[in-house]
């Protein structure tokens, strides 16, 4: 019973933590056919900021994950309006602009290095202590992190669902052909769609860097994960993103419980060689996406 | 109210390095319909792309209500009032009706009028409202098309172009939405249709331009199209 707990404590925990940064590369998918490599570098740079901001520049915690959050933002729509928006529309669009994401995560990932060194350090930001159900341990940073994720979920929700730009988002998604005759900037709907993934993205580094510690490499692996649950769920499909990273995530905790920590990823990627081979549209996947 | 006719001058487009339109130049009058007729294939989809800017022109004039269309981006072109149809179903597959209709009313202008231009649509096509919360892509080809039909219907543009109303749909329901049509003209608003149906238009549109080979071939009114056996032979079939 208690081990049961203790697996499905840390399991939502990395849920919530995936979940966040899926849904962030599932909606940049979606809307832009942009497959963001940089993704794993926004994870650093989110949990990076919130040390520094805490650490070297003194502000309260609350203020710091906030200011990282907008921050994170920021470097999305930068992202876009650097890189992404001169080569929408080009030949090849889909594989240059992976090469270019690469490139932007290389780039932001060696300044982590060069600014914050190579050791690892600890995040300053998480909630210290916890408390007992049974005899085992749930520490309040695992609580803080679904409800954190899951929160945010909601409000991303309640915009993508009850909003006129939450809905242009899904309307570009979905056809941009059509939504540009509705009168849909879709310019102005890639900008909006690259800032909310920058937050997420930043605001997932900040959970990631309370469990692990910072690194400037420590995206990467939330990042594969995050590819993971997009196959598994469907490319673009952000629903269906929530419910894999939450049920992957659990799914994680067990082997790494019951076969070792080594086999959590081999045994990932299990599952997405039977969901290609079953289901290549992704298991919540309603329709064929393209390829690559 | 604003003006609002559209006059095309010498255009020519293509796709890559195929021409698809040939020096067509056209003018529909404010507040007329004006139908354009023609095999499949020939560029009546391209010339509607063309105005609605999803597809660039090569060369020549469009200008609606005194402005040049040429050279913007098609939102830009949907705010000045040009609101364009597609053919086929170019719905949002995963939202429900009612949302997809909500996106036909994207404009901040459009949108204010919302819940009076739903009841409009809703009336004139009851089989939406009964499938308000169903999800677009589970709706039968008639049922999309209605739904494109009554989203274009929810912009309340200047001109509106409709690329083949009837296709795929039951005749009653052609019926209504040439009433709609006929309804809007004369209501003020400019309305350019693309129908393959020849005798669909008498009594609604005041002129007819016929598009072969991506080259205007005739133009006339209706009734002299009905009367004109040798145009319809040729081009149409019968």
């Amino acid at each position: 019973m208690d081990t049961a707990t203790q697996i499905l404590v840390s399991g939502l925990t990395l849920g919530a933590m995936y979940a966040i940064s899926t849904v962030s590369l599932s909606l940049v998918w979606g809307a832009l056919n942009v497959l963001n490599m940089a993704q794993g570098a926004l994870l650093t740079l989110g949990g990076y900021f919130a040390y520094a901001a805490v650490s070297a520049l003194g502000f309260p915690p609350l203020l710091a994950v906030l200011i990282t959050v907008a921050l994170g933002g920021l470097v999305g729509l930068l992202m876009y309006l650097a890189v992404i928006r001169h080569m929408l529309d080009t030949e090849g669009f889909e594989v240059n602009v992976i090469i270019a994401t690469v490139g932007i995560g290389t780039v932001i990932e060696n300044a982590m290095l060069k600014i914050f060194g190579a050791y690892p350090i600890r995040q300053p930001i998480m909630w210290e202590g916890g408390f007992f159900i049974g005899r085992t341990h749930i520490p309040y940073n695992s609580v803080v992190i679904v409800l954190a994720s899951v929160g945010l979920m909601l409000i991303l929700a309640v915009v993508l669902t009850r909003t006129r730009m939450g809905r242009a988002i899904r309307a570009v998604s979905q056809n941009r052909e059509a939504a540009q005759l509705m009168g849909v900037p879709d310019q102005l709907v890639y900008a909006q769609v690259l800032l909310v993934a920058g937050a997420l993205s930043a605001a997932s580094g900040i959970m990631l860097s309370t469990i692990t510690t910072l690194s400037p490499t420590m995206g990467y692996d939330p990042m594969l994960k995050a590819f993971i649950i997009c196959v598994i769920a469907g490319l673009g499909n952000i629903a269906g993103a929530l419910y894999a990273a939450f049920i992957l995530g659990v799914f994680e905790a067990v082997v790494q419980f019951v076969f070792g920590v080594r086999f959590a990823f081999p045994a990932m990627l299990l599952i997405v060689i039977l969901a290609l081979i079953w289901r290549p549209y992704g298991v919540f996947g309603r329709r064929k996406v393209s390829r690559l | 109210m604003t003006e609002s006719s559209l006059h095309i001058k010498e255009l020519k487009a293509g796709y890559g390095g195929l021409g698809v339109l040939r020096d067509i130049s056209l003018d529909v009058r404010e507040s007329s319909v004006v139908a354009l007729i023609g095999p499949n294939g020939h560029g009546k989809s391209t010339l509607l792309k063309c105005i609605s800017g999803l597809v660039k022109p090569w060369s020549g004039e469009i200008t609606f209500g005194g402005q040049s269309l040429v050279g913007l981006k098609p939102h830009q072109i949907v705010e000045r009032g040009v609101h364009h149809i597609p053919q086929g179903d170019l719905i949002f597959p995963e939202m429900s009706v009612y949302d997809n209709l909500l996106m036909g009313a994207y404009l901040p202008e459009a949108y204010s009028q919302t819940p009076r231009r739903l009841e409009e649509v809703f009336s004139l096509l009851p089989t939406l409202k009964e499938r308000q919360q169903q999800i677009g892509s589970t709706l039968s080809g008639g049922e999309r098309r209605m739904l494109s039909i009554g989203r274009g219907l929810m912009g309340g543009g200047r001109l509106l172009m409709i690329d083949e109303p009837s296709l795929g749909l039951a005749p009653l329901v052609i019926d209504q939405i040439y009433e709609v049509i006929t309804r809007l003209q004369k209501e003020g608003s400019t309305i350019l249709i693309v129908e393959e149906n020849a005798s669909r238009i008498v009594g609604v549109a005041e002129r007819v331009y016929l598009l072969d080979d991506g080259k205007l071939v005739w133009q006339g009114t209706p009734t002299e199209l009905e009367a004109s056996e040798g145009v319809l032979a040729t081009y149409l079939g019968g």
